[in-house]
């Protein structure tokens, strides 16, 4: 199943600071969201050569996957 | 004779009924009389034109570290906060081996963001490893009350040592930390937090986030045994997963007969239908007896930038974060200069953007660095365009090119900022208010002036609370769902907490940098507004005329 990135806004993250919340929509119509700090999102945004939230909308949520990566290599 | 009387004040005494203009008395560190015309006494304050009420009480804090230095947590105490509850979030300084303490304050200093600076020249360890030992070590020499969680993390590390982040705990571990925790809660201990989402510095998981269901169970069982609450911090960007939690929660308030707390609960205009969702799973999980209280904060979300880094804010700006980007400082000033015209209509075009509120002329100067632009530290983009005659997008970047762009800058309001629905949210009465994180981000942004904040938007502005409902919902209802007996009420009896105050001035004041933290860096802090007295257990901890009394030291633990 594909899942694409239908909407990345500033929302509010944890503990009150800025975070990139991004929600990805399913080929069934389900979505979910993920939220993104901002170290994790400037990796992710790096990697796929983006400079701007609005252009993550549309991509595959794969695009997002560094920065889950990075997050749990240390699980 | 009385030791303090509070005369002529339209006293809000916290049970959410009409305000009534009368005398407070005060003995021995009591209320004794509410209403009335009081006796003679010691001390009397004139409260003619103000509300009396119970003094504030914040139930998400993580002050640990800094009473180990401050015994005022400074500022919030002029606030009106009179009690704290600090070790959110599945962190507490005890108990805590010796062996242990670099692991812990690399994680806390991370998570809760205090400098290392200010952590390690603040934070002594005088009590040794306990946290009855801790408790007793805050006892005596704090000027507000305090009512602390202890970490789930902890309790873990403690038992499981370095494996507290590898695997789950055996049948034996999990009744070594269950007698733990039972220690803990006989040393005071208001309950136990735990997390579901945060991470060290490594990005491993927090050892709470290890536990399997039967460990976070037979330590509910504990929390049952002495009526004590949980608190965790759950998966707030997914409603879903949310959801779930809530259900959680309920089942382990239903089974153990606890009161549970997830926090926080944040409203997105984008995301609108996930607080409902999440509300519409507490409203059944009420209707079943649990005891499940989402955390709301009142205060909207800022970003601080300046145009040298890149940041969130700059992702907006595509060109920006381009020229950002630039490694060489000299290469990135090069760049901006040689492209001013573009990225400045770029700024200018933020204005248009949809939905999100982040227009630069509301930003506001944070810090500088010349002092000639002193000045403007405080004042809006919006503001200082108008007295130049230029554009929101020339005002920045003339001001950040006139400091090599080490200008800072915050967009305030770019989240949690819709004060009709949040207002709603603050009223519901299945909701708590809270979620301050008084004490940590310190360099990130000010969590002070959440009350303030409270009256001075959703009391005067959206009107969505009565000022009576409004005192309610930080004096009285936090004492009740916490277990704090004998506060957040005036009445005889009662604790002498007390905070007075205009109700058409309280609010918070700009945000600023403050220098006062030990290591000598910089954290952000915002002044009360129309507080005009902080009564902590009967002592006059504050005023407006003469700010901090030195020596007041009248704090309690206030579950001993």
């Amino acid at each position: 199943m594909t899942a694409i990135i239908s909407r990345a806004s500033v929302a509010a993250g944890h503990d009150g600071r800025a975070e990139i919340e991004v929600e990805l929509t399913y080929d069934n119509g389900g979505t979910s969201t993920i939220s993104l700090d901002e170290e994790a999102c400037t990796a992710s945004l790096d990697r796929a050569g983006i400079g701007s939230i609005d252009e993550l909308v549309g991509q595959p949520w794969s695009i997002v996957l560094p920065a889950l990566d990075r997050r749990h290599a240390h699980d | 004779m009385l030791d303090l009387v509070i005369r002529n004040g339209l006293i809000v005494d916290g049970s959410g009924l009409p305000g009534r203009r009368g005398d407070v008395s005060v003995l021995d560190g009591k209320v004794v009389a509410v209403g009335g015309r009081a006796g003679a006494a010691r001390r009397e304050i004139d409260a003619s034109g103000k509300v009396v009420a119970p003094g504030f009480i914040d139930p998400h804090t993580h002050y640990d570290a800094q009473l180990c230095f401050d015994p005022f947590a400074f500022p919030a105490i002029e606030h009106g906060v009179t009690t704290v509850v600090p070790g959110n979030c599945s962190l507490s300084l005890a108990p805590l081996r010796t062996d242990q303490r670099d692991a812990f304050s690399r994680m806390f200093r991370l998570i809760e963001e205090m400098p290392e600076a200010a952590f390690d020249a603040g934070v002594d360890w005088r009590w040794g490893e306990g946290f009855g030992e801790w408790v007793d070590a805050l006892a005596g020499n704090i000027a507000l009350n305090v009512a602390p969680l202890v970490g789930h993390s902890v309790l873990r590390m403690y038992v499981m040592g370095a494996e507290a982040q590898q695997r789950i705990a055996t049948g034996d571990e999990i009744a070594a930390m269950a007698d733990l925790l039972r220690r803990c809660l006989d040393a005071g201990a208001v309950g136990m937090s735990t997390s579901f989402v945060d991470i060290d510095e490594t990005y491993r998981p927090v050892p709470s986030r290890w536990a399997g269901p039967e460990e976070l169970d037979a330590l509910a069982a504990v929390l049952g045994e002495y009526d004590r609450v949980l608190q965790i911090v759950h998966e707030f960007f997914d409603a879903d997963l949310t959801v779930a939690r809530v259900e959680q929660l309920a089942e382990l308030s239903l089974r153990h007969g606890i009161t549970t707390t997830l926090s926080p609960l944040f409203h997105s205009d984008a995301n609108n239908h996930g607080v409902a969702k999440v509300m519409a799973a507490v409203e059944a999980a009420r209707e079943r007896g649990a005891a499940v209280w989402p955390q709301v904060q009142t205060r909207p979300i800022d970003i601080s930038f300046t145009l040298d880094q890149r940041s969130l804010m700059l992702l907006t700006m595509p060109s920006w974060w381009k020229v950002a980007s630039i490694g060489d400082h000299a290469e990135k000033l090069a760049a901006v200069t040689a492209q001013r015209d573009a990225l400045v209509a770029e700024m200018n075009a933020l204005e248009q953007r949809p939905n999100a509120g982040l227009g630069a002329g509301g930003f506001v100067v944070r810090e500088v660095v010349n002092e000639r632009n002193r000045s403007f530290v405080g004042r809006s983009i919006d503001d200082i365009s108008r007295q130049l005659g230029t554009s929101y997008g020339d005002t920045v970047v003339d001001l950040a090119l006139d400091e090599e762009l080490g200008t800072w800058f915050i967009r305030e309001s770019v989240g949690h900022d819709n004060s009709t629905v949040v207002g709603e949210l603050l009223a519901n009465p299945l909701v708590h208010l809270g979620a301050s994180d008084g004490g940590a981000h310190v360099g990130s942004f000010s969590t002070f002036g959440d009350t303030g904040y409270l009256f001075s938007e959703f009391v005067r502005n959206t009107k969505s609370l009565s000022i009576e409902a409004a005192v309610k919902k930080i004096t009285l209802d936090p004492a009740t769902i916490w277990g704090l007996a004998g506060r957040g009420l005036l009445a005889p009896g009662f604790a002498a907490d007390v905070v007075v105050f205009d109700a058409d001035l309280i609010g918070r004041g700009p945000e600023v940098a403050s220098t006062d933290f030990p290591g000598n860096g910089i954290r952000w802090i915002r002044r009360q507004e129309g507080i005009d007295t902080v009564i902590v257990n009967g002592q006059v901890t504050w005023t407006a005329a003469g700010g901090y009394v030195e020596n007041a030291r009248a704090g309690q633990i206030a579950t001993r």
